[in-house]
Formats: C-alpha cells, sequence, structure tokens
C-alpha cells in the first residue's frame, strides 16, 4: 500500500470515529433527555426521589445508547433505530402531556 | 462475519479507539486521584513539622478564635462565615471569612459589579490562637486534587473530564459487551510468555476485578462534574424553567438568615449551643455563622457522621433563644441530597476506615496501570497490522509513556520540594508548583528521544525510588524530634506518610528492577546483532 493511501485510509478511520462517535453522544443524549421526560410524567415517586434516579439513570442510559451506535456498522443504521426509538418516546410524552 | 461478530468488532475499534484519545487524561485523574485520598495526611505531613500543634493547654471556645480573629481582619457580618471544627483528623481551626476586597471594589466602582468581598482562609491553632495563611506555603497535594478534577482548567476543566469520564463509562459497558463471554473462562488467566498477552491479560483482569469499584468511579465523576447537562434538562423539560423549585425540591435551597437588627449579642451563647447541639445530635464536621455579634445572629451547624453511610444532620438555630430554625437529615430526609451524599462517601472512601482508603488506593492504581496497558495493546495492534503509520504509533506511544513517568517522577520531586524548600522562600507554593510541572513535560520529553523504552522507564523509577527515600531522609534529619512528638501527640499522618513514601520507593525500585535485566538482555542482543 503506498504512503499516500495508508495516509488517506487513516484519516478516513479517524474522520469516520470522530463522527460515529459524536451522533452517538447526540443520539444518547436526545434519547435520554426524552425517556427522562417519560419517566417524570408517570409521577410515580416523590420529586427529590425522582430527581436522583433520573440522575443516575441518565448517564447509564446516555452510554448504553453510545454503546448502541458504536456497535454499529453503518451510521445510517443506527440513526434509524435511534430516530425510531425517539419518536416513538416523544409520542408518549405528547400523549401523557395531552391526553 | 455473522452480526453479532461484526458488532464486537466494531465495539473492540471503538473501544480501544476512544481510549487512546482520552487515556492521558484518565490516567492523569485516576493517579491524580489516588493521591488525593489521602490529601488531609499529606497536608499534614507538609505541615506540621513546620507548625506543630500546642501541646499544653485546654482547646480555646469557638468564640474566643473569631472574636480574636476579628480584632485583625474585618469580616463582613452580613456575610456567612464558615469554620472546620478540630477533631480526630483536624488539628486546626479552618476558619473562612469574607473581608473586603480593595482590589474587587475598585474595579467595581468601575463596572458597575457587586463583587466587593474575598474569602480569607486562615488555620488556627485551637489552643494557642495563633493564625496564619491557609494553602500559602503548602499547596502541592492540593494542586494535585485539582489536577484530579479539573486538570488545573477551572470550570472548563471540570466539563472536559466530566466527557473524559463519559468514555470512561463507555469503556467499561462495551469492555463488559467485548469480554462477556470470556470474564469467567479468562479470568484466572495470566499469561507472562508473551508480551501482548502479558499487557491483554492484565488490562482484563484488572479491568473486571474494578469493575464495581471504577463503575462507581465513573457514575459519581458523572455526577459531580457533568450534572450541570440534565439539571439544564430538568429545569427545561420538567420544571418549565423554575430553577428556584428545581434547587428546592433536591434540597439545596440554602438557608436563609434574617436582617441585621444592629443591637448587639454576647456571642459566649455560640459555645455552650455548639456544645449542647452536638452532644445531643452527634459531631460536627463544620458550622456556618451568620450576622455574627448580631442579634439575629444564626449558627447552621453541619453533622460529621460516624464513618458510615448513614444520613449526616444539617441544624440551622438562633442564637438569642436557641431556636430551630431549619432541619435536615434528622426527621425530614432529603433522597437526592442524601444520595448525592452517598455517593461522594462512596467517591473519597470516607465511609469506614483509613484501611479502605488504603484498597481504594491500589485498585486506583491498578487502574492507571489498566490503562496504560490498554494503550499499549492499541499501539502494537496497530504496529502489526501496519494499519496506522510509524510516526503516529511512535508518538503515542512516547506520549503514553512520557506522561505516566512524567507523572510518577514529577510526584516523587514535588514531594521532595515540598519537604526540604525553607520556608522563608517568597512563593514557596508556587514554586513546588513550578517545579512539579517543569519536571513531568521535561520526564515526557525525554521519552521522544530515548529509544530503549524499558531501560527509560526503569531509569525513571529508580530515580523516583531514590527520591522518595531521599525526601524521608530529609524529613528526619530536619525533624526528627517534632516528628516523634507528633508521634506521642495521637497525630500518625506525619510518619505514616513517610511509611507510605518508603513503601512507594520500594515498589518503584521493584518494577524498575524486574524491567532492567530484560532491557539490558535486549541491549546486548541488539548489539551482538549489529556486531554480526
Amino acid at each position: 500500500m503506498g504512503a499516500k493511501m495508508k495516509t488517506q485510509l487513516i484519516s478516513n478511520i479517524a474522520a469516520s470515529m470522530w463522527t460515529k462517535t459524536l451522533l452517538a453522544v447526540i443520539w444518547g443524549l436526545l434519547i435520554t433527555t426524552s425517556l427522562l421526560f417519560n419517566l417524570n410524567n408517570t409521577h410515580w415517586l416523590d420529586p427529590d426521589a425522582m430527581l436522583l434516579l433520573g440522575t443516575l439513570l441518565s448517564f447509564v442510559l446516555w452510554v448504553s445508547v453510545m454503546v448502541y451506535c458504536l456497535c454499529s456498522q453503518h451510521l445510517w443504521q443506527a440513526s434509524k433505530t435511534c430516530f425510531a426509538s425517539l419518536f416513538l418516546s416523544v409520542l408518549i410524552n405528547l400523549g401523557q402531556i395531552y391526553v | 462475519m455473522s452480526k453479532k461478530n461484526s458488532a464486537i468488532k466494531n465495539l473492540t475499534e471503538a473501544h480501544g479507539w476512544l481510549g487512546v484519545v482520552f487515556s492521558i487524561v484518565l490516567f492523569i485523574v485516576f493517579w491524580a486521584g489516588s493521591l488525593s485520598l489521602f490529601l488531609l495526611e499529606i497536608n499534614q505531613w507538609a505541615e506540621l513539622p513546620h507548625y506543630p500543634p500546642a501541646q499544653n493547654g485546654q482547646v480555646k471556645p469557638l468564640s474566643e478564635i473569631i472574636d480574636t480573629q476579628l480584632k485583625q481582619y474585618p469580616h463582613q457580618p452580613e456575610t456567612a462565615m464558615r469554620i472546620f471544627l478540630p477533631n480526630q483528623d483536624n488539628v486546626s481551626y479552618r476558619v473562612f471569612l469574607q473581608v473586603p476586597d480593595t482590589k474587587a471594589a475598585a474595579k467595581a466602582a468601575e463596572t458597575t459589579d457587586n463583587i466587593k468581598t474575598k474569602r480569607l482562609r486562615l488555620k488556627v491553632d485551637p489552643k494557642t490562637g495563633e493564625a496564619r495563611p491557609a494553602r500559602s506555603e503548602f499547596k502541592l497535594i492540593n494542586f494535585i486534587y485539582r489536577l484530579h478534577y479539573d486538570l488545573q482548567l477551572s470550570r472548563f476543566g471540570l466539563y472536559f473530564v466530566g466527557i473524559v469520564t463519559l468514555f470512561l463509562l463507555f469503556a467499561l459497558f462495551s469492555g463488559v459487551f467485548i469480554h462477556f463471554k470470556k470474564i469467567i473462562n479468562y479470568f484466572f488467566s495470566y499469561r507472562t510468555h508473551k508480551t501482548r498477552t502479558q499487557l491483554l491479560d492484565l488490562h482484563n483482569v484488572v479491568g473486571i476485578m474494578s469493575l464495581p469499584f471504577t463503575l462507581m468511579y465513573a457514575i459519581s465523576g458523572l455526577v459531580f462534574n457533568l450534572v450541570i447537562v440534565f439539571q439544564i434538562v430538568f429545569v427545561v423539560f420538567i420544571y418549565q424553567g423554575d430553577q428556584d423549585k428545581m434547587i428546592s425540591d433536591a434540597g439545596f435551597s440554602g438557608f436563609e438568615a434574617e436582617a441585621m437588627s444592629g443591637r448587639t449579642l454576647d456571642m459566649s451563647k455560640l459555645d455552650q449551643l455548639l456544645a449542647d447541639k452536638q452532644a445531643q445530635y452527634g459531631p460536627a464536621r463544620f458550622v456556618r455563622i451568620y450576622n455574627y455579634g448580631d442579634e439575629t445572629a444564626a449558627v447552621e451547624l453541619f453533622g460529621k457522621g460516624q464513618g458510615n453511610l448513614e444520613p449526616r444532620y444539617e441544624l440551622a438555630f438562633r442564637l438569642l433563644d436557641g431556636k430551630l430554625l431549619q432541619e435536615s437529615g434528622v426527621q425530614t430526609i432529603n433522597v437526592f441530597k442524601e444520595g448525592r451524599r452517598v455517593l461522594s462517601s462512596l467517591h473519597f472512601g470516607d465511609f469506614a476506615g483509613f484501611d479502605l482508603r488504603v484498597l481504594y488506593f491500589i485498585l486506583g492504581m491498578a487502574v492507571a496501570a489498566m490503562i496504560i496497558a490498554g494503550n499499549m495493546l492499541w499501539i502494537n495492534k496497530r504496529r502489526n497490522n501496519r494499519k496506522v503509520s510509524d510516526k503516529v504509533t511512535t508518538f503515542v506511544s512516547n506520549l503514553t509513556l512520557g506522561s505516566c513517568c512524567g507523572m510518577i517522577f514529577a510526584t516523587a520531586a514535588g514531594l521532595l520540594l515540598e519537604r526540604t524548600l525553607p520556608l522563608g522562600l517568597a512563593a514557596r507554593g508556587d514554586w513546588v508548583i513550578a517545579g512539579f510541572m517543569a519536571i513531568t513535560v521535561a520526564t515526557a520529553a525525554c521519552a521522544f528521544w530515548l529509544s530503549d523504552k524499558k531501560r527509560y522507564i526503569a531509569n525513571t523509577l529508580y530515580t523516583s525510588a531514590a527520591i522518595l527515600i531521599l525526601t524521608v531522609i530529609a524529613s528526619w534529619s530536619m525533624f526528627a524530634n517534632t516528628l516523634i512528638e507528633l508521634w506521642a501527640q495521637g497525630i500518625h499522618s506525619v510518619i505514616g506518610v513517610d511509611i507510605g513514601l518508603l513503601l512507594s520507593a520500594a515498589l518503584c525500585g521493584f518494577i524498575a528492577w524486574r524491567l532492567r535485566p530484560l532491557s539490558q538482555s535486549i541491549s546486548t542482543q541488539t548489539q551482538h546483532i549489529s556486531e554480526a
């Protein structure tokens, strides 16, 4: 493999990892936010207990979504599932608020 | 390739790549954090030989201590003063006053800001009442502690360490997924016949054994450093912008004192109230006093706890009549506040004895070694399959070894400087910090020049061991009598740290000794080959 091709390959891998990681972080944050809202809307705990549970769960959920995204071969595959989950969670949120 | 194998392959790639990107910061965080477990002891080790506590006399009451300081320093009574009480861990009163800041006041006059006071930290001998500014001469361990949580970069550093901790949690989760099948089978394997398998086994075994500990550190670290993200989320989406309501629900709304009346109050009431309430609720760690000397004066007591995870009280009383104004942790328990405190206790290892902190220290150091081993694995793998250029792998390898050896060497040298620099030296604390930084950079730079890496590591460890022994010798040649007196007074931390330094020197020497013959044999082989 020529030196130029090798450099190209390395920069492609790095660029794809940065993009993948950034997207994983963003999907994780969005889905976690929406799921926390779902959880809060159930009102099954006192506000202080809900805050603690939310704080602890938030990071675990965030990282779990990141793990899922970075498991996937292609970004669009992970994004499709993440978008579907987020959409479902937002629908539930809207249902909890308005129904 | 099956879907499952492909997922594990992708995850392994991400685990290694993110690990390499953030490994040096993680190493610094774990190294500095492990040392900071003994922050109190190392602070006492640095200070007490120079400022031994008075042996004779009674502990002066708090009101007398405060009155003496107020004659010297113009504390603003409408702002709260905070005082840490002396106990078996702290030999002195630590007093925090708010005094006029003439520089800020001049600036505020220009910019219409309201910042006109600054915090003054004092350490006061409980028996003589003699005060001296805290943290001015002995800065090393506080500097290392700040490296642990914000890399000395203030708020930006705090959030950056938070983001790095998020990737640590990712590395833990992905590591468990990658090794899930092999966790039991490979748990007891430690294959020493090849460097790669040795590093891999070290990485895996330490990773699995320390998993609960590292998980706890990652989650509690995230709660400390990156909770701002979800605070914003909670305020915006759940509390509809009502930040005060969220703070109140979280139990952090704080105590608000009455406005000052202008009528004076005999503050000796403070000592009686402290004695009564501590007898009733248990020892207090620190107190906060509002409107000192005024009839509206109030005192907040913060419980010390009994070395366990039980709730700690926070009580506010009016001094005039001893009326309870606010209470938390006795009858009213806020789940969030107590949960956060439990996380904090788990993080700092202060819920049990000294032996637990030693265990935390060993685990912390093992995780730091695991991080370096993971980095070396990534480098070796990339070198073998030639996916990454030699320049990149050499650079990452040098940076990893350099920063690791730099921190070890700089810590040893920093301790020597902390012990030997004269007290009269202007900006002594800053000199120690400058020395620490310069040595870290210089040692790290050597990794880029020297080709025999094992010899480089061995030499760094040998020198660090020698410096640690020299520090102990300096300690005893300068303060032998004081050290013995401190021990006799029941203050064991000073000699305890010296013993810790000797053990660390022995460990450094042992590792260097194990590395050196290998290095020499490699050099001899290389020489024979070149001669042939």
